[in-house]
């Protein structure tokens, strides 16, 4: 599903201060399928145009458009799933249960439901894990668990605001990979912020960088290497050439150079 | 119930218990070596004979003043979860009505218990009233709190998924705040017995049909000493019970993912 962004301005207004400016004219063209990651430094608002191509939040200037149709707060995208930083998983739910929910909302017959659920936990490595409850699972575990969460209604547009930033780096990558493997399987277009240099080029197709507050786009970088990614791209010259260009844009973004 | 559960439940009990005798132990020891006057104090072991010899009617009223209780902290349950969701449900609902509910906490409960009988005639109706006045404020305001603390992103979750309203009310808000609710109640259950036997000083009928919270006016009246600990003896009983009737049910809905209810 294709998602336009077009000179997207948020403001932030506080007792306090002056409104802050968050976005200031941002212009993002994803195509259908293309797996993007989106680059900044750290409270650059990223994941303010995140909430915004999810219907959380409302721009105060600009068009959000996804799959043809405009987005505003409250009007979700149909086919869309959302991966929090944190799992956020139902503690008082079993991880089976969990990865229903979304079915259960959206009034999906019961059978139908358990088996989609079912076929997503295996596909994320947990079917053992169905019955447990949240608090017994690792923090990998639980991430696992909301992307099947996200996945298991088949959505066309995925968006993931920073899912790994508190995993170990071995747990990550075999997140990152299973990502990757998950993406090329079903082909879904991907938002993905993210800090890591490393990780946004081991699975987009595009980096995009912002600038410091308020965003602006300073560098939008196709990542060119062979579509199926595994743990070996880690040690191959463009991959590192890339993650050092990268680097040099987030100098720029940080105002650094 | 498997041996290790009653192991659990033994362990539980017996220390409280010990306490318990080591203290009415001591009680009776030190009536007997200092034989204070009767009117003054009294020993466990004649409070126990007197409690027997009337039994029937310390029996009778304890029954009196749970139904009472029950009644008071069904309805105390119902309307405050009910109340609690209503003020969560909106932000100026919450100011509007808010402050009111802090009435209920601060008006003195002999002060509206006449009014109760002139409503409701003295009898069970009334001491339930009581009981509900009395234990509604912390169901309320802990239900608000617990639906309150239910993390945005998973609020979220539920708006990307369209879900209905009532859908995130009874899949997501009322779950959410279980742990907040449940200790409402625990507070709520032994509120609800005071309420009960301070309900009936005032509007508590006489007669055959009294409570616990007459059986002590009268005893007070009349000097018998023994009875009135046996009446403030069942009413902690009860109250004991009653809390210990919400922890079960804690126990019940939690013990598989909160942590409060998890074992040491």
């Amino acid at each position: 599903m294709p998602v336009r962004v077009a000179g997207v301005v948020r403001r932030f207004t506080s007792q306090a201060s002056d409104p802050v400016e968050v976005l200031a004219g941002v212009d993002l063209e994803v195509p259908a399928s293309q797996f993007v990651a989106l680059l900044g430094p750290s409270g650059c608002g990223k994941s303010t145009l995140l909430r915004l191509v999810a219907g959380l939040d409302t721009p105060d200037g600009g068009s959000v458009v996804v799959g043809g149709r405009p987005i505003r707060r409250r009007e979700h995208p149909e086919a869309m799933a959302f991966v929090f930083q944190e799992a956020h998983l139902l503690p008082w739910r079993t991880l089976l249960k969990n990865v229903l929910l979304p079915l259960e909302l959206r009034g999906m017959a019961l059978g139908e439901r358990r088996d989609r659920a079912l076929h997503m936990l295996e596909r994320v490595g947990l079917s053992d894990a169905r019955e447990r409850y949240p608090s017994q699972l690792s923090g990998g575990m639980q991430l696992r668990g909301s992307l099947a969460r996200a996945l298991v209604t088949e959505p066309r547009l995925l968006l993931l605001d920073e899912p790994f930033a508190a995993l170990d780096e071995i747990t990550r990558q075999r997140l990152d990979a299973l990502i990757h493997e998950l993406w090329r399987e079903r082909r879904f277009t991907a938002l993905f912020v993210t800090h890591s240099l490393r990780e946004a080029v081991f699975l987009a197709q595009r980096a995009v960088m912002f600038s410091r507050r308020p965003a602006h786009v300073v560098a939008n970088r196709a990542i060119d290497l062979p579509e199926q990614r595994a743990a070996e791209l880690r040690g191959l010259a463009d991959y590192n050439d890339l993650v050092e260009r990268l680097y040099q844009d987030l100098l720029i973004a940080e105002g650094h150079a | 119930m498997s041996s290790r559960r009653l192991r659990d439940v033994a362990a539980r009990l017996v220390p409280p218990l010990c306490a318990a005798l080591a203290m009415l132990a001591l009680w009776e020891l030190w009536v007997r070596w200092t034989d204070p006057p009767r009117f003054l104090f009294c020993a466990p072991s004649e409070i126990l004979r007197d409690a027997i010899a009337r039994a029937g009617e310390l029996g009778m009223a304890t029954w009196k003043t749970t139904v009472a209780v029950a009644w008071g902290f069904a309805l105390s349950a119902v309307v405050g979860v009910g109340a609690g969701v209503i003020l969560s449900s909106n932000r100026l609902v919450e100011r509007a009505l808010y402050p009111f509910t802090v009435i209920l906490q601060t008006v003195p409960l002999v002060a509206i218990a006449p009014m109760l009988v002139i409503w409701l005639h003295a009898g069970v109706q009334a001491v339930a009233v009581c009981a509900f006045i009395v234990s509604l404020f912390p169901v309320i305001t802990n239900t608000l709190s617990g639906i309150r603390s239910i993390p945005t992103a998973q609020v979220e979750l539920f708006w990307l998924y369209g879900a209905r309203p009532w859908a995130l009310l009874f899949k997501l808000k009322l779950p959410g705040a279980v742990p907040s609710i449940m200790a409402g109640l625990r507070i709520a259950a032994g509120l609800a017995v005071i309420g009960a036997v301070v309900g009936e000083f005032v509007a508590g009928e006489l007669g055959a049909d009294r409570g616990l919270g007459i059986v002590v006016v009268v005893a007070a009246k009349q000097g018998e000493l023994p009875m009135l600990f046996a009446a403030v003896a069942l009413a902690s009983v009860l109250g004991i019970a009653m809390v210990g009737g919400v922890n079960a049910a804690a126990y019940l809905l939690m013990h598989r993912w909160h942590v409060s209810e998890r074992p040491d």
